[in-house]
C-alpha cells in the first residue's frame, strides 16, 4: 500500500464534521429514549450530556492518536497497530477494530430492515432489501471515498427535515416533566450514560478515514464541532421525549421518535411517520458504504494483493448473509447489546490503551536514540 | 460493463420473479372509520365497526367530493366476541375486501365496558402499528352499537366523522383534549389518572354528556358538564371556554374566556399532606349577561365574586377526585415535578390527604359593545 | 482486436489524401460541378479547377476571371498582385489541396500536372439569417439565436466580447466529415486544465462525422451510459458569452445551430437568461419553482402508486372520500393505470413534435382534453390521476433546457416500477440510486452537482437561487478560473464600508 494518498482522493476538512455525524445518527436515534430513562428517568438528558462530554474526551484521544502517527506515515489505525506491536499482533488487532466495524454495519442494517418490518412492511423480504441496499452502496463505494463522503453530506442533509419534524410536537410537550432537575443518583446516571454509548459510538470511524481528509488543522475543529452537534442533537430530543412522554408511556413505547412522527399531521399528508422512515434510508446508506470501505482497506492493508474492487462484494455479500440470518426481533436486540458492549470496550478502554502504548513506544523510541 | 450486466440481469429477474408485496390498494381495501365495543358480561362484548361505503355520486358533475351523503352508504358490522379481540380480524370473515385500521378515527366504549376496564383494549390499540395516535376515544351513554348504526340522525354526515368532528371542536372550547394520544399518556403515567369525553344519543342528534374520569383503566365518576369548564382551567390552559355562573336565582352571568392559564406549586411533597396551591388567571370578555347586572363600573365587584365562586367550585372538584383517589388532573405529577426525592410508593395513601388551594384571578376585559 | 481492423480498414478510406494530384483529378472529375478547364491567353496558360456548388460563381465570374484573363497576368506570380484577392495560398501539400477544394477554393495549376498550386478562397456561405430563438425562448432577453453557420456564430459571440483575450480555436474532426469545430475561450480566465482536457477529449476523438453538437456533448461527455446531459447545450449566443466571462469553454460545431458549454453542474440546466433580467427576490422564486417542479414531475406519480397501493395512511381522511370515488369505476390498479396516462402523454408528446406545427398544436388539444377526458369518463383512469399526470407534465417542460427536459421525462418510470415494488421504500430507494449516480457524475472531470457537494458557498449563491451581483463579486469556484474574481473585491469593500446616512440626514 502506497504511503501516501493523493489529494484527487481527498476530501475536504468539512468531511470531519458529516462524516463521524451522520455516523452517530443512525436508527438508534428512534429508540434510545426508552431505555436510558429506565435508569434515570427525566434526568436522561443530564446522562446524555455526561455521554457527549465522554464522547468529546475519546475524540481527542482518538484525533491525538493519528496526529502522532503522521509523522511515521499513513495516519490511521492499521498503521498504528502495525508499527506499535508488529506485523503479527498488529493483525490481530487490526481483525478485532474491524469486528466493530462489521458489527457496526450489520446492526444498522438489521435494525433499519427491523424498523421497516415493524412500522411499513411486515412481509418484507429481507434478502431482496438487503441484495438492492448493498448494490445501491456497491454502486457508491466503487466511486471512492469521495463518493462516499458526498453521500454523507447528503445524508446529513436528508436528515435536517426529520429533526424539524420533531419540534413539531413542542405544543403538545409539557415541559414540566423534566422537573425536579438532577434528582438521581451518579450510579443511575451512570448507567444511563453506558446504554447511551451505542447512539454515541460512531464517531471513531475517523480512526480510518482521517488520511484520506485534507488540512488536518480545520479538520479537528470540525470534529470536534460534529462531536457537539450530535450531543445538542441527542439531547434536545431526549428533552423533548421526556416532555411529550409520561414516564409509564415512555417505557411502554419502544421507538419513541417514531411515535412522535405518528402524531404529527399535516394537511397534506398523515402518518408522517412512514415517510419519515423512509428518510431514514439515508441514514443508514453511508453506514454501510463507509463500513464495506474500512474492511475492504482492512483487507488491502493485510493482503495487499487483493484488490478492494474484488473484496468489496464479498464485503457486501457477507452484510447480506450476517442480516439474513438474524431472523427474529430479539436477536436484532441483542445483536445491539453486543455491539454496545463492544463498542464500548473499544472506545472507553482500548482507545485510551492504545494512546498510552503510542506514548510508551514514543518514549522508549527516544532513549533508543539518545 | 460487463460485470455491471452481470449484477444488474439477477436482480432484475429476481424482482420480477419474487413478486410484490401484499397490497391493501385504497380502493380495494374497507377502512374501519368506528370502532364501538359494548359490553356484554362475562368477558363477552358485542363489537361493531363502521365502514363507509364510498361510491360515486349518481349525477354527474356535482364534483367529485363524493362524500357518503347517507348513512345508507355506511356498511356496519357487528358481532360477539371477547374483550381484547381485535375487531378487524373478528369481521374479516365477513367482508369482501381486507378490513384495515390505518384510518380508523374513532373508538367508543359504552359505560359498562368502560366500567369493567379498557386495557385490553387499550394495550391493543397502543400494539398496532397503523392505529393513528390522533383517533378520538370517547365513551357512550347507551349503546355504541345503536349510536353508530342508527339511521335516524338530522345529517347526512356519516357517523363515526360526526362525532370525532364533534369531540375535536368541543376540546377547542370546554372540553379538554382527549384523544388516544393523551389518553395513553395519562393511562401509562404514573400518578395521574385518564379521562374521556362521554357522548350520547340523543333523539336523533348526538351530544356531548360530560366526562368520564377513570381509575386506572376503570370508569368511575362521571363529571357533568357544567363542572368541565372548571376541570379544563384546572388541567391546562385554553381559550374559547364559556363559562356560566349564576350569581343570585335565575340571574346568569356568562365569561367566554379569552385566555385562561393555570399555574401549580407544591409545598411539602413528600409529607403525608403535601399542600398544593394552584392560581388560575382567565381573562374574559362577557359573552351574556342579566340586563343590568354589568357595566364597566360594576366589573371589579363581579370579578372578586367570581374570583371567590371559581375558586370553590375548583376546590370542590378536587375534593371529589380526592374522595373517590382518582388524579386526572395529574396533581400527583405537578406533585413529582416539584419535590426532590419524591416518595411515590406512598403517594397513593397521601393523596386523598392533600390540601389543595386555588387562587381564581379574573379579569373581565370586555362587557361587549353596549352597557 | 476487432478495432484494429477497422481502423486499417479506416486507412484506406477516401478521406486520405490521394497519391497524387493526378489521382484527385481523375477522382473529381467524375463528378458534374467539377469544373477542370485549361486557361491559355497570350501570356498565360493555366490549368483552373473548382467545384461549382461550393464555390461562389458570381465572384469568380465578376472578378476573379475577368483579372486572371487579363494581360497584366504574365506569369503565376503575377497573380497575387494583379488578382483582387486577401489571400493567395501557394502549395504543393496534396492533403491540403484535398480539401482546400472541397471546401470551396479556387486552384490554378501552371500545367495539367503540376503539384505545385495556387489556391484562392472563394467559398459560397449559404446560411440561415439570424433568427429569433426558439428552444430557449427569453421575453426580456436578446432573441437572436445561432444558426447553421460556423462563422456567423463566431460572430455573434465575438460582437458580444470585444476583446483581444477572446481566443477562438480550430480543430477538423470525423474522419470521413473532418468537421470543423471551434473551441472558445477567453485566455486568462479559462482554467488550463479544463482547456486541455477539452482540447484533448475532441482530438482523440474516433468517429466518422460530427452531423451536430449535441450529438458531440453526447461523444466526449464523461460518462456516456448516464441519463443525465453533462454539459449545457444552448441556442443562445448570449448565455454563450456568459459563461465564456465566467471563465467556461463553448465549443461550436459548423453546421450546427448550437453551442456546447463546459463544464456544467446540474442546477445550471434549470436556470435561464432571464433569472438575471429580474430582480433577485423574483428570479431565486422562480428557481426554487423550478426546483419544485422537477421534484413534482419526478415522483408525483410514484408517490401516487405507492400510496395507493400500499400506504392508504398516508392520505388525509378528507382526500380520502375524493381519491376513492374518483377510483371506484377504475378496473386496473393503480400501476396500470398510471402507466396508461404516461404512456399516453408521452404519445402526445412525441406526435407534437413530430407534426408540422399547425397540425402539432391541434394534437396537443385534441390529446390533452378529449383524450382526457374521455378516459376518465369511460373509467379507466381516475380524474385525480389525470391532474396529478398533466401537472407532472407540465412540470417538466418547465426545465428550459430539452435534454434536462426529456431526461426528467423518462426518469419517472423506474421511479413509478419501483414504488409498485417496494412502495415508499422503492421510490426511497431509487431516489437514492438516481443521487448516488449524479454525486459520482463528473462533467470534463469536475464534479455534476458541484454547489452541493463539495459544499461550495460561494458557488450556493448562484444556484437554487440567485442573489444580487454585487454579493457575487467571484467566478463559481468549481471553474478553478484563472482570476477568481468578478470584481475588485477590495473597492466593493470600500463601497459597501461607507457610512450610511441617518434618516432626514
Amino acid at each position: 500500500m502506497n504511503d501516501k494518498i493523493k489529494p484527487a482522493h481527498q476530501v475536504g476538512p468539512v468531511s470531519a464534521f458529516f462524516i463521524p455525524q451522520v455516523m452517530q445518527i443512525g436508527i438508534g436515534y428512534l429508540s434510545f429514549q426508552q431505555i436510558i430513562t429506565k435508569y434515570s428517568q427525566q434526568d436522561a438528558w443530564l446522562a446524555s450530556l455526561i455521554s457527549g462530554a465522554l464522547s468529546l474526551g475519546i475524540l481527542w484521544v482518538v484525533l491525538r492518536l493519528l496526529e502522532n502517527e503522521r509523522q511515521f506515515g499513513m495516519p490511521d489505525l492499521f498503521s498504528i497497530h502495525t508499527r506499535i506491536f508488529g506485523r503479527r499482533i498488529g493483525t490481530i488487532l487490526n481483525l478485532f477494530t474491524v469486528t466493530h466495524v462489521l458489527l457496526f454495519a450489520i446492526r444498522s442494517l438489521r435494525s433499519y430492515i427491523e424498523i421497516v418490518h415493524v412500522w411499513v412492511f411486515p412481509q418484507m423480504s429481507m434478502f431482496l432489501f438487503s441484495l438492492i441496499f448493498c448494490l445501491i452502496a456497491w454502486y457508491i463505494v466503487s466511486g471512492g471515498m469521495r463518493t462516499i463522503a458526498g453521500v454523507c453530506l447528503l445524508s446529513f442533509i436528508y436528515l435536517v427535515p426529520l429533526s424539524i419534524l420533531t419540534l413539531f410536537i413542542v405544543p403538545h410537550a409539557q415541559f414540566e416533566n423534566l422537573l425536579p432537575l438532577i434528582d438521581h443518583s451518579p450510579a443511575a446516571l451512570l448507567k444511563s450514560c453506558y446504554e447511551l454509548t451505542h447512539v454515541y459510538l460512531g464517531f471513531e470511524l475517523l480512526l480510518y478515514v482521517y488520511p484520506f481528509i485534507s488540512n488536518p488543522r480545520e479538520a479537528r475543529k470540525w470534529a470536534f464541532r460534529s462531536a457537539l452537534t450530535t450531543v445538542y442533537f441527542y439531547t434536545t430530543t431526549l428533552i423533548l421525549a421526556i416532555a411529550y412522554f409520561s414516564q409509564g408511556e415512555l417505557q411502554n413505547t419502544i421507538w419513541p421518535t417514531v411515535a412522535y412522527w405518528k402524531s404529527v399531521r399535516f394537511p397534506l399528508v398523515e402518518h408522517i411517520d412512514i415517510i419519515a422512515i423512509v428518510l431514514l434510508l439515508w441514514a443508514t446508506i453511508p453506514k454501510v458504504c463507509l463500513c464495506s470501505w474500512i474492511i475492504a482497506r482492512a483487507v488491502k492493508f493485510t493482503v495487499p494483493k487483493i484488490k478492494m474492487k474484488y473484496s468489496l462484494i464479498v464485503i457486501l455479500a457477507l452484510f447480506i448473509a450476517g442480516t439474513t440470518m438474524i431472523r427474529t426481533g430479539l436477536l436484532v436486540k441483542q445483536l445491539n447489546v453486543a455491539y454496545t458492549r463492544y463498542g464500548a470496550l473499544i472506545i472507553y478502554i482500548y482507545l485510551p490503551i492504545l494512546l498510552f502504548c503510542q506514548w510508551i513506544k514514543k518514549k522508549r523510541g527516544r532513549s533508543a536514540a539518545s | 460493463m460487463k460485470q455491471k450486466a452481470a449484477l444488474i440481469a439477477p436482480l432484475i429477474a429476481l424482482l420480477l420473479l419474487s413478486g410484490c408485496l401484499p397490497t391493501s390498494i385504497i380502493d380495494d381495501v374497507l377502512l374501519v372509520e368506528a370502532e364501538g365495543i359494548d359490553y356484554l358480561g362475562d368477558g363477552k362484548v358485542m363489537g361493531t365497526v363502521s365502514m363507509p361505503n364510498y361510491a360515486a355520486n349518481p349525477n354527474p358533475g356535482s364534483g367529485g367530493a363524493g362524500l357518503p351523503t347517507t348513512a345508507s352508504m355506511l356498511r356496519h358490522l357487528s358481532g360477539v366476541t371477547y374483550d381484547g379481540k381485535s375487531l378487524v380480524d373478528r369481521f374479516q370473515p365477513s367482508g369482501q375486501m381486507p378490513l384495515r385500521v390505518g384510518k380508523l378515527r374513532l373508538m367508543l366504549f359504552n359505560t359498562a365496558m368502560a366500567k369493567k376496564g379498557l386495557y385490553k383494549q387499550i394495550d391493543l390499540r397502543n400494539r398496532d402499528p397503523d392505529a393513528p395516535r390522533d383517533m378520538s376515544l370517547a365513551v357512550v351513554e347507551g349503546s355504541c352499537r345503536k349510536m353508530l348504526t342508527s339511521a335516524d340522525y338530522q345529517t347526512q354526515i356519516p357517523v363515526a366523522r360526526y362525532i370525532q368532528d364533534m369531540i375535536e371542536q368541543n376540546s377547542e372550547h370546554n372540553y379538554p383534549e382527549s384523544t388516544l394520544e393523551t389518553f395513553m399518556y395519562a393511562y401509562y403515567g404514573d400518578y395521574m389518572d385518564p379521562f374521556l369525553p362521554i357522548i350520547r344519543k340523543q333523539g336523533d342528534h348526538i351530544e356531548m354528556y360530560g366526562l368520564a374520569l377513570f381509575k386506572g383503566d376503570k370508569y368511575v365518576m362521571r363529571l357533568s358538564e357544567n363542572r368541565v369548564f372548571t376541570f379544563k382551567m384546572l388541567f391546562q390552559k385554553f381559550s374559547q371556554g364559556v363559562y356560566d355562573y349564576e350569581f343570585a336565582p335565575n340571574k346568569h352571568i356568562a365569561l367566554k374566556n379569552v385566555h385562561t392559564n393555570v399555574n401549580y406549586k407544591v409545598k411539602n411533597g413528600n409529607s403525608s399532606s403535601p399542600d398544593i396551591y394552584a392560581s388560575v388567571n382567565v381573562r374574559a370578555q362577557i359573552r351574556q349577561a342579566n340586563p343590568g347586572s354589568i357595566s364597566k363600573s360594576t366589573g371589579p365587584g363581579m370579578e372578586k365574586k367570581l374570583n371567590k365562586h371559581m375558586a370553590k367550585e375548583a376546590v370542590q372538584l378536587v375534593h371529589r377526585f380526592q374522595r373517590k383517589r382518582i388524579d386526572p388532573l395529574q396533581l400527583g405529577q405537578h406533585v413529582r415535578s416539584y419535590t426532590r426525592n419524591f416518595d411515590g410508593k406512598s403517594w397513593p395513601e397521601r393523596y386523598p390527604n392533600a390540601r389543595f388551594h386555588c387562587k381564581v384571578d379574573v379579569t373581565i376585559r370586555q362587557t361587549g359593545i353596549s352597557e | 482486436m476487432f478495432w484494429k481492423n477497422s481502423k486499417k480498414k479506416n486507412d484506406q478510406g477516401p478521406a486520405q489524401p490521394s497519391k497524387s494530384i493526378a489521382d484527385l483529378l481523375v477522382q473529381l472529375e467524375t463528378n458534374p460541378d467539377f469544373n477542370h478547364f485549361c486557361h491559355k491567353s497570350k501570356t498565360l496558360t493555366c490549368w483552373i479547377s473548382y467545384i461549382n456548388t461550393v464555390v461562389d460563381l458570381e465572384y469568380i465570374h465578376r472578378d476573379l476571371l475577368p483579372a486572371l484573363y487579363s494581360e497584366r497576368v504574365q506569369c503565376m506570380k503575377d497573380i497575387a498582385q494583379v488578382v483582387p484577392i486577401d489571400k493567395l495560398i501557394e502549395t504543393r501539400d496534396l492533403s491540403v489541396i484535398q480539401t482546400s477544394l472541397l471546401d470551396g477554393y479556387f486552384m490554378i495549376q501552371p500545367s495539367k500536372r503540376s503539384q505545385h498550386v495556387y489556391l484562392i478562397p472563394c467559398p459560397k456561405k449559404q446560411a440561415r439569417q439570424v433568427a429569433d430563438t426558439e428552444v430557449e425562448t427569453s421575453i426580456v432577453g436578446a432573441h437572436d439565436s445561432f444558426v447553421e453557420s460556423l462563422e456567423t456564430n463566431i460572430n455573434l459571440v465575438r460582437s458580444r466580447i470585444p476583446i483581444p483575450q477572446f481566443k477562438v480555436e480550430e480543430q477538423r474532426i470525423g474522419k470521413l466529415s473532418r468537421t470543423r469545430i471551434s473551441i472558445l475561450y477567453i485566455e486568462g480566465l479559462a482554467n488550463k486544465a479544463n482547456l486541455n482536457t477539452t482540447r484533448q477529449r475532441i482530438t482523440d476523438l474516433e468517429t466518422v462525422s460530427v452531423i451536430n453538437a449535441n450529438m458531440l456533448a453526447l461523444m466526449i461527455g464523461d460518462n456516456s451510459q448516464s441519463f443525465f446531459p453533462q454539459f449545457i447545450d444552448t441556442e443562445r449566443p448570449d448565455r454563450v458569452s456568459g459563461a465564456l466571462y465566467e471563465g467556461k469553454i463553448a465549443v461550436l460545431v459548423d453546421g450546427s445551430p448550437s453551442a456546447l458549454i463546459l463544464p456544467s453542474t446540474i442546477v445550471e440546466f434549470f436556470s435561464t437568461i432571464d433569472d438575471y433580467s429580474l430582480n433577485w427576490p423574483i428570479a431565486s422564486l422562480y428557481r426554487l419553482l423550478r426546483l419544485f417542479a422537477v421534484a413534482f414531475s419526478v415522483i408525483s406519480s410514484s408517490l401516487y402508486v405507492a400510496a395507493l397501493t400500499y400506504h392508504y395512511q398516508l392520505v388525509p381522511k378528507d382526500l380520502l372520500a375524493t381519491l376513492i370515488v374518483s377510483r371506484s369505476s377504475v378496473p386496473y390498479d393503480p400501476i396500470i393505470e398510471v402507466l396508461l396516462l404516461e404512456v399516453m402523454i408521452e404519445l402526445l408528446r412525441e406526435a407534437g413534435v413530430r407534426l408540422p406545427t399547425k397540425v402539432g398544436q391541434t394534437i396537443g388539444i385534441v390529446g390533452g382534453i378529449v383524450i382526457g377526458t374521455a378516459s376518465v369518463q369511460a373509467g379507466v383512469t381516475s380524474n385525480i390521476l389525470l391532474i396529478i399526470i398533466a401537472m407532472s407534465a407540465l412540470a417538466a417542460f418547465i426545465t428550459p433546457n430539452y435534454r434536462m427536459a426529456t431526461t426528467i421525462r423518462l426518469m419517472r418510470f423506474p421511479f413509478i416500477l419501483a414504488a409498485q415494488m417496494f412502495g415508499l421504500i422503492g421510490v426511497g430507494l431509487c431516489f437514492m440510486f438516481f443521487v448516488c449516480h449524479l454525486l459520482k457524475l463528473t462533467s470534463l472531470g469536475r464534479p455534476f452537482i458541484e454547489p452541493i457537494y463539495p459544499m461550495r458557498v460561494t458557488d450556493l449563491k448562484d444556484s437554487f437561487i440567485r442573489l444580487p451581483s454585487n454579493m457575487q463579486g467571484q467566478r463559481p469556484l468549481f471553474l478553478r478560473t484563472a482570476d477568481k474574481n468578478r470584481v475588485n473585491l477590495h473597492r466593493t469593500m470600500q463601497k459597501k464600508g461607507k457610512a450610511k446616512p441617518d434618516i432626514d440626514e
